[in-house]
């Protein structure tokens, strides 16, 4: 029972009887700290050169991130329910998603152009692209029900696969962190362009979900269209 | 003919993807990547690399200082040396085979070097993500050979924030009470049992430490002037002084998260109540008033709530105030003697101590009641204390002889000793984040 806290403590030492063989302690004024840990505080520490990094981004820079993905969250949740609910939203919903649309189709033209040389490499790419369809049309032509459940499979068994890799440790699980990267899946299955569209905040999230997708390349090599398409991936716990 | 084709199978996977994926646009596949696995990292450590004038032992004692540390952390799987890929090697980023450390299975590569430089010692880190091929984080500490299990805590603790984006506890320390001087009196340790220094030097009783959130000062209960005062003593300076000797008990404080409030155990009519007091120890406030006995009280992190021992039911349980309303519900139903609630700093979990068979037994409880877990499985253990992470938890057990110090994972995993003496050390407080 000794050094419960609680009754039984406050019981025993009242009880004993208690010797007192100095006076006040309030006259005892002996240093607490240690030569060792003054010491330490000097410890030097020097970083290490390594090629760099993302640079931590600022705190306050984090909380605004998180207030806005917050605010996103629950702008998910409720159109979650509204699906649910009825029909009707469906409409609604559709034009919030244009919306949003625009808005990444906005952003996404912004970029390019703030990089014209990636909207060269796009138009290089759609050229090849064009090519590619019309030789792969003239040789195969499979039926259009086939075409149908393959592409249908695809992006789902992009999520199995990226999952199945997607790993952290539970601190950053319990933060309420999510991250967006996007990247191309070209015909042999490789990934390309693998950009972090939006970064959680923590470095360590993002890199866990970069990691999740170089584990997961490359993927089965997709069906013709898709291999067009941008991928893009939200990553929450 | 073939442009018409063409038009038509990509209005066929706008289709596709619009019904299969709700979120989907012209051209872009969205996915929602959810349920990741949650568990450790696997990372390889080899072999410490001698750089130079090492003293004897020095590098194997680092390395099991190293391990240790990055065991308790609980957050790696240590990779079996004889599994790596080279067991003894120091890399820089100019020179990793990632491709070989991956096959082995590491995510993650720890490569440390050390060196003597007379009196001095260095040690040094590079950090590598195997997966992707790149360095992480690298850094050089320097100090004296007296300062390296310090150096060694510092780089665990770099280690951890680096691959899981929140601080380490190596860097930490527990307060607690020792009876080896024949009294007892409050002292203050490194985690790893290092370090240990006294608080109080009273001769007298010294109980229940509480550390102030700003970890600088400790609250604690001493006998000196024969009844049960209040004081603090401030870590630094070593001063003490008496903030609350009113007539019977001034026992069992905590400080508010806030830093604002003391909540302790006071004298009631016939009883023990809970009372408010202000940082210096003035102004009390009565928060309960019943026939019942009431101590221990403990904050919720958002400091909107007290968790408190009351034996109204005939016997000790677990009761929640909310400070607001001035509502009191019953936590614990189970077990006919619970004591020494800890709100966990994450607001999750109120680990506690029961009474099984004349033993103590450390438990976790939500606030609300549900998901009751036992977390000890042997000895007779007493008073948990949460580390600041919210994963690890301090408490006193009798195992043996005499009562120690140990220190867990927040579901039960280890546990690890940390004082050998023996006497008896008991009522562990484990510190804030420091600095």
């Amino acid at each position: 029972m000794r050094g419960l806290s609680g009754f039984t403590m406050i019981a025993a030492a009242t009880s004993s009887t208690i010797i007192h063989f100095f006076v006040l302690a309030l006259v005892d004024t002996v240093p607490l700290v240690p030569k060792e840990i003054t010491a330490r505080l000097n410890t030097i520490e020097v970083e290490l050169s390594a090629f760099s990094m993302e640079s931590a981004i600022p705190q306050e820079e984090e909380k605004a991130v998180l207030k806005q993905e917050k605010e996103i969250e629950k702008k998910k949740e409720e159109k979650k329910e509204e699906k649910k609910e009825e029909k009707k939203e469906v409409r609604k919903e559709v034009k919030q998603e244009a919306a949003k649309d625009k808005v990444v189709l906005a952003e996404r033209s912004k970029e390019k152009k703030e990089s014209p040389q990636v909207d060269d490499e796009q138009k290089r790419l759609a050229a090849i692209k064009n090519i590619e369809r019309k030789v792969a049309e003239r040789t195969t032509e499979p039926l259009p029900a086939a075409i149908d459940a393959e592409i249908n499979a695809y992006p789902g068994m992009v999520e199995e696969r990226v999952k199945g890799f997607w790993v952290i440790p539970d601190p950053l699980a319990a933060r309420g962190l999510k991250a967006v990267v996007s990247f191309a899946i070209d015909k042999q299955g490789v990934v390309s362009k693998l950009r972090l569209q939006q970064s959680s905040g923590s470095i360590p999230y993002d890199q866990s979900v970069m990691r999740a997708i170089t584990k997961a390349a490359p993927f089965p090599p997709p069906p013709g269209q898709l291999s067009s398409e941008e991928f893009v991936l939200t990553f929450q716990p | 003919m073939s442009r018409i084709k063409s038009v038509f199978l990509s209005f066929l996977v706008v289709i596709v993807t619009v019904l299969s994926h709700p979120i989907a646009g012209k051209g872009i596949i969205y996915i929602d990547i959810n349920s990741p696995q949650i568990r450790r990292f696997y990372l390889a450590l080899p072999a410490i690399k001698d750089l130079g004038q090492l003293p004897q032992g020095m590098k194997e004692e680092v390395e099991k200082n190293l391990t240790q540390v990055l065991i308790i952390s609980d957050l790696f799987y240590l990779m079996e040396k004889v599994k790596l890929p080279q067991q003894a090697v120091y890399v820089t980023e100019e020179s990793v085979d990632f491709g070989a450390w991956g096959d082995a299975g590491a995510e993650f590569l720890l490569s440390v070097g050390l060196k003597a430089e007379g009196d001095a010692i260095s040690i040094e880190f590079r950090l590598f993500d195997v997966v992707q091929g790149v360095y992480i984080a690298g850094k050089r500490y320097r100090g004296s050979q007296g300062e390296m299990r310090g150096m060694v805590c510092k780089m665990a603790d770099e280690v951890i924030q680096q691959l899981t984006g929140e601080r380490g506890i190596f860097q930490t320390k527990i307060a607690f009470v020792t009876d080896r001087t024949g009294n007892k009196e409050i002292a203050l340790m490194d985690i790893d049992g290092r370090n240990e220094k006294m608080v109080t030097h009273s001769g007298s009783i010294n109980i229940s430490p509480a550390w102030h959130p700003d970890g600088r000062s400790l609250l604690y209960t001493c006998f000196q002037r024969r009844n049960p005062d209040l004081y603090q003593a401030f870590i630094s300076t070593g001063s003490i002084a008496l903030l609350s000797a009113a007539p019977g008990p001034n026992a069992t404080p905590a400080w508010s998260p806030d830093g604002k409030r003391i909540a302790l155990m006071m004298r009631g009519r016939d009883n023990t109540e809970i009372y408010l007091l202000n940082p210096q120890g003035k102004d009390p406030l009565q928060l309960t008033r019943s026939w019942d006995n009431k101590v221990s009280p403990a904050w919720s992190p958002d400091g909107k709530q007290i968790a408190f021992v009351s034996d109204r039911s005939g016997n000790p349980q677990i009761y929640i105030l909310d400070l607001a309303t001035r509502k009191l519900r019953r936590l614990t139903y189970e077990g006919r003697y619970n004591c020494s609630p800890a709100w966990s700093p994450k607001g999750d979990k109120i680990a506690f101590a029961r009474e099984e068979e004349g033993r103590f037994h450390l438990y976790t409880i939500r606030p609300d009641g549900t998901d009751v877990k036992r977390l000890t499985k042997e000895g007779s253990n007493e008073n948990p204390s949460w580390a600041p992470n919210g994963r690890h938890i301090a408490f006193a057990s009798r195992m043996g002889g005499s009562y120690d110090i140990y220190i867990m994972t927040a579901d039960g995993g280890g546990p690890w000793k940390v004082t050998t003496s023996e006497f008896n050390e008991t009522e562990p407080a484990w510190s804030p984040w420091l600095q």
